[in-house]
């Protein structure tokens, strides 16, 4: 419903800092756009590292967001419900990521899953397998700094639905597995898309974590951020070019986000 | 679960702590029988149905439902809610959002291994019969408030339980969608013959669907039996409100009885001296223009504050300086031509004030 002018007018210095803060976050977006070349822009992304960067970027970034919900679904939901001390520990561990420089997220994850590695070592020896500087590891080092997202919303979620559908169920005859397919699973989707998308996100645009861990292979470990990196030092005109590319997908992600939680509220 | 061959739908004896509140109640509901549970915000009316679906425990006693004991501490047993073979009716209903309908009403034949297909089936039958078939393919959001309660009902009665938890079933209602929910659940769940537990503050629908009556206050039962035994003499100021009855806390001083420091009566035979619980009932009061003359009578002066015709009789409310529930017959109401605001006089033969001495 649409208020009266009156209600809805605010003070000039609320309107002020408002433009201010609206300005700067479009002007570096409005810099990208304005400096880029529209002709050769296809003819620049047309290029097999560009390509390569892309396709690594893409599937890694899905089974980053994909892992993310799979695993971070289940802890979201034993967050909401543990009440005992462990809760402030498991929280805390949950938020670190989130807060933690992706870079020493990255020197992180190779001190425990290098092939030197606490974790690495026993990992390599016994089935030889070597998680840094690969495709695995990319989708690794996206996992670390993703996961947060889908757990926290997914808590979130869970705190605001009401416990009361579980009892419900119950008294109908749902057992405890049943309650959670049926009940507390669908009730829970808006918050596992919403963690999911936003895990997406911020996994396609990961750069410290996976260049540390998995470093900066064209071909194998380079995706469009790294690209964009290693590009801005030999030829500005690319890294503009995959700069676009990236604010469009990224758009992407920002306009299914909005389109679902419009749907669902 | 424990076989006890008895025939009660529910056999209960609650002894737990929420809070403040002690409650201690046992609680029967014989098969097919409607009992409903009385009382005031707080008394812990709503905390006995979650003991019974299996919400809560209790600390002490037990809880048998159609002969099987769910809950006894003191014997090491705990069924949860799922085993229980109940069906809840919440004041919320708590119908499952992201199903519609009847999905909604098939949910608990879906838990027990019915295929989709058997399942609304069976569902379709059961709103057939409720009166609500239309309904079937309603997402929940477009229900109104009444449907959304017979949909519950539907959903908790589908697989015929042998005990139906209601609780509230009226609030949140409009005065139309009340009535109309009222008839609805007196025709079904009476031809049902599904015992029923109910919490309820509305009177009209106790008198009308219940069989029997509990009433709690602060977690003890004060007051049970048939909805009509409960008028005549009720035990608390609580039952009187609910039943329409007078009924004051009064002390007796020097062969005096004066109700609530206000006003005095003269009672015939007054043997007892100290706090007394005094009950009138409505019919036994008359109403008059004029203060009447001759013995043993109390003449009140009131001031008409409600007249309500219920059929044959009127029923009249007074406030200041006496507070009354009368009851005259719409002849009478008539004849007098009551009018709100009125000052008339109210008239109370000593012999039909009943004293009882309160327990201390």
């Amino acid at each position: 419903m649409k208020s009266p002018p009156s209600v809805q007018r605010l003070p000039l210095v609320v309107r002020l800092a408002a433009s201010t803060g609206a300005l700067f976050l479009i002007i570096p977006i409005v810099g990208l756009v304005g400096k880029a070349s529209w002709s050769s822009l296809l003819l620049d992304l047309k290029n097999e590292l560009v390509l390569d960067a892309l396709q690594i970027s893409i599937t890694s970034s899905i089974a980053a967001a994909l892992l993310a919900v799979l695993f971070g679904t289940p802890l979201g939901i034993a967050m909401a419900r543990i009440t005992n001390k462990w809760s402030v520990v498991l929280r805390s561990i949950v938020l670190l990521p989130m807060i933690l420089p992706p870079v020493v997220g990255g020197s992180a994850l190779l001190f425990a899953l290098g092939r030197n590695g606490i974790f690495g070592k026993p990992l390599f020896q016994t089935t030889g397998l070597i998680l840094p500087y690969s495709w695995a590891g990319v989708v690794i080092a996206n996992l670390f700094v993703a996961l947060p997202f889908v757990v926290l919303s997914v808590e979130s979620g869970h705190r605001l639905l009401d416990r009361r559908y579980e009892l419900a169920s119950a008294s109908l005859g749902a057992g405890a597995n049943r309650r959670l397919t049926s009940i507390t699973l669908p009730l829970l989707r808006p918050s596992i898309l919403a963690g999911g998308l936003l895990a997406w996100g911020r996994a396609l645009g990961e750069f410290g974590a996976t260049i540390t861990f998995a470093g900066n292979m064209p071909g194998t470990t380079q995706t469009l951020p790294l690209a964009v990196y290693g590009a801005l030092e030999t030829d500005r005109q690319l890294a503009l070019a995959i700069s676009l590319l990236m604010v469009s997908l990224s758009l992407f992600i920002v306009i299914t986000m909005r389109q679902h939680w419009w749907s669902h509220r | 679960m424990i076989a006890s061959g008895n025939d009660y739908a529910l056999e209960a004896q609650f002894e737990l702590r929420r809070g403040n509140l002690a409650i201690t109640a046992n609680i029967r509901v014989g098969a097919g029988e409607i009992v409903a549970l009385l009382g005031p915000n707080g008394a812990g009316k709503t905390t006995l149905l979650e003991c019974v679906a299996g919400a809560l425990a209790i600390s002490n006693g037990h809880i048998t439902i159609s002969g099987a004991t769910v809950d006894d501490p003191g014997a090491g047993i705990w069924q949860p809610p799922e085993n229980r073979q109940i069906g809840m009716v919440f004041q919320d209903n708590l119908l499952f959002p992201h199903m519609n309908v009847i999905d909604n009403v098939a949910f608990s034949l879906r838990c027990n291994g019915h295929s989709k297909k058997s399942a609304r089936r069976k569902a379709a039958e059961v709103l057939l019969f409720l009166g609500v078939a239309e309904l079937e393919r309603k997402p929940i959001e477009e229900l109104s408030g009444g449907q959304t309660k017979q949909v519950a009902i539907a959903r908790s009665i589908i697989q015929e339980p042998s005990l139906l938890l209601l609780d509230e079933p009226l609030s949140g209602l409009d005065a139309l969608a009340s009535s109309k929910l009222r008839a609805f659940a007196v025709n079904n769940l009476k031809a049902l013959q599904i015992g029923c537990l109910l919490v309820t503050h509305d009177s009209d629908f106790v008198v009308e669907i219940a069989d029997r009556v509990y009433v709690l206050e602060s977690g003890i039962v004060t007051e049970f039996g048939q909805p009509d035994d409960l008028r005549p003499k009720p035990n608390t100021p609580y039952v009187a409100d609910f039943a329409g009855t007078n009924s004051y806390n009064g002390m007796v001083r020097n062969g005096q009885l004066v109700i609530n420091h206000s006003f005095q009566l003269q009672v015939a035979n007054l043997s007892t001296v100290g706090p007394v619980n005094v009950s009138i009932n409505p019919r036994s009061i008359s109403l008059h223009r004029n203060a009447s003359q001759g013995s043993p009578r109390n003449n009140l002066p009131v001031v008409i504050d409600s007249v309500e015709s219920l059929g044959d009789i009127t029923r009249i409310v007074t406030y200041e300086p006496t507070p009354l529930v009368i009851d005259i017959t719409t002849i009478s109401a008539n004849e007098l031509n009551v009018r709100q605001g009125e000052h008339l006089w109210a008239t109370i033969k000593a012999t039909e004030i009943d004293v009882e001495p309160l327990a201390l």
